[in-house]
């Protein structure tokens, strides 16, 4: 499917609900004319074809509609929502952004960046006159990886008609799951729900309102769901499916999970930002077992770990070399055992902490955290936790005399402004004597 | 430790707490509050950190709990519901040792 494809569908869906945010939705229709309107808009302010522009704002009718019409003026899109706006201005650099697009309210900012783009990798989208997409995962140096994409490939899966759900959006645009639920939901004439937060309540209320069908979500989530008890307190007999990813899910969530939602099917998804989204088959609704795969996609697994040749892979990383083997498989990384077709993840590299489906690095963490006046030297290790996967914990030697709350709380809010949220350790002890012994063993097996 | 000093416990984890909370983020302070569903700003990551600092002030009192664990997660009404569930069940917990 090619982006004229997409919003000529967008046409056709025509009166049909596409998005809704709260209890107001709009139709397929307004989608298309905000859609053209962006592009005039774009073209009037005089953003060229090709140009690296950074889309900031929150999810909703009009941040979509403003990504159709840079995707129609084959602009290379830099998605920027609340979640990863705390690095914007890593991801203006990295990207090397030259336009920025910011929805504010009803107000819209649109400005030169002053910044040139001649990365190669672009260069190949711009002689092909594809749009692109650059997404930002972390990455084990502390910046994250830049993994950019050809929007042309990624639409590609979607020229297979599917099922029209009514989805509620969990991940934004700055993550591969969440350009994964926007295009295939709207290519489908589905609708998108976007919830008033990511609480259980207002998911509950969402999907109660709306009459939600497919809740594509993390395990973290769906732990917090049966914990608030919310999904007591709305009838959520609309839903039909619960897909989960982005990190192991515990045993004791989906057993509990198919006892309080006996109707809803229960599905595992597997993707990473560099290769998109597998389709995949869990055996049963109890187990984590699946199959992944499919049209467009070929694994292989060498020595326990899984490898992923995917045809909407990304072109490769803006700041790192190209992670593709010759013959054009990716290595996940993810440590996996084999049982005839199926496969079960087992678990990430040892160094990576995976707090409620995000990775985290611990020297990202230790790096601002050093930065600090009070702090002398600091270490930072996941904990398992029952809730969130794993935690952070920072064992910190101070450089003075201070009391545990009060350093808790300085960490707490020098990390708000530098980190994002999922990133900033929740256990803070303070050193007993010196961190070199424990950190050099530690250092040593993060590098390895 | 009695009931009424846990709650006390819990209320002051919530007070310091909110000091790194921005405006829009605060939690509820009094000892009747609601901590998850409702009105509750507390997200799955907030409420981890709000457990965590709760276990480390028990810990200054010479008292060690650990509140999160299968037992917790899994029983049918959640013990982090509200101030006064997690009091009780911090209580429960000392109490059955």
């Amino acid at each position: 499917m090619k982006v004229k494809d997409l919003l000529e569908k967008l046409k056709k869906f025509g009166g049909r609900r596409a998005i809704a945010v709260g209890d107001r939705s709009t139709s397929y229709d307004q989608i298309h004319t905000m859609s053209k309107d962006w592009l005039r808009g774009l073209r009037e302010r005089g953003v060229p074809e090709g140009a690296t522009v950074a889309l900031i704002g929150d999810y909703g009718p009009e941040s979509v509609a403003a990504l159709f019409a840079l995707m129609e003026n084959n602009n290379i899109v830099v998605p920027v929502t609340p979640d990863s706006a705390s690095q914007e201005d890593m991801f203006i650099r990295v990207a090397e952004v030259e336009w920025r697009v910011e929805l504010s309210g009803a107000d819209v900012n649109i400005s030169e960046t002053g910044n040139a783009s001649a990365h190669p990798l672009y260069g190949e989208l711009r002689k092909q006159g594809h749009p692109g997409l650059v997404l930002f995962s972390s990455g084990s140096t502390g910046e994250p990886k830049a993994a950019l994409h050809d929007i042309c490939r990624i639409l590609k899966r979607y020229n297979k008609p599917g099922k029209a759900f009514r989805t509620l959006v969990f991940l934004q645009m700055d993550h591969i799951g969440g350009i994964n639920t926007l295009f295939y939901t709207l290519a489908n004439g589905g609708m998108i729900v976007i919830p008033a937060s990511r609480s259980p309540e207002e998911v509950a209320r969402a999907i109660e309102f709306h009459r939600v069908e497919l809740l594509p979500t993390s395990p973290t989530f769906l732990n917090l769901l049966l914990l608030s008890g919310a999904y007591q307190g709305y009838a959520l007999d609309s839903l039909k499916l619960i897909t989960y990813g982005t990190e192991p899910m515990p045993a004791s969530t989906l057993e509990r999970l198919s006892e309080v939602l006996p109707h809803v099917r229960l599905k595992q998804t597997y993707g990473l930002s560099e290769t998109g989204i597998m389709k995949s088959k869990s055996r049963d609704d109890r187990t984590t077992w699946m199959k992944v795969g499919g049209e467009g996609f070929e694994t292989k697994i060498v020595n326990g770990r899984l490898w992923i040749k995917s045809e909407a892979a990304m072109l490769g990383y803006l700041n790192r070399p190209s992670p593709f083997d010759k013959d054009g498989f990716f290595d996940t990384g993810d440590i996996v055992v084999q049982d005839g077709e199926w496969i079960k993840v087992l678990c990430r590299e040892s160094e990576i902490i995976n707090v409620g489906g995000n990775k985290v690095f611990p020297t990202e963490i230790e790096n601002v955290i050093s930065s600090m006046e009070e702090v002398e030297d600091v270490l930072v290790y996941g904990e398992p936790n029952p809730l969130t996967g794993n935690s952070i914990t920072a064992i910190i030697k101070p450089s003075g005399e201070i009391a545990l709350n009060d350093l808790k709380n300085r960490v707490r809010i020098y990390c708000r402004d530098r980190l994002e949220r999922f990133k900033i350790p929740t256990r803070i002890k303070l050193a007993q004597g010196d961190l070199h012994s424990a950190r050099f063993k530690k250092a040593r097996q993060l590098r390895n | 430790m009695d009931k009424p000093s846990i709650k006390k416990i819990i209320v002051d984890s919530i007070k310091n707490l909110n000091l790194s909370r921005g405006p829009d983020e605060q939690i509820d302070e009094s000892p009747d509050a609601r901590l998850l569903g409702g009105e509750s700003n507390l997200d799955s990551l907030g409420l981890v950190t709000l457990l965590i600092d709760i276990e480390d002030n028990l810990a200054d009192h010479e008292c060690q709990v650990s509140l999160m664990d299968e037992k917790a997660m899994s029983r049918n009404r959640s013990p982090f519901r509200s101030v006064e569930s997690l009091a009780q069940y911090i209580a429960d917990f000392i109490e059955s040792r």
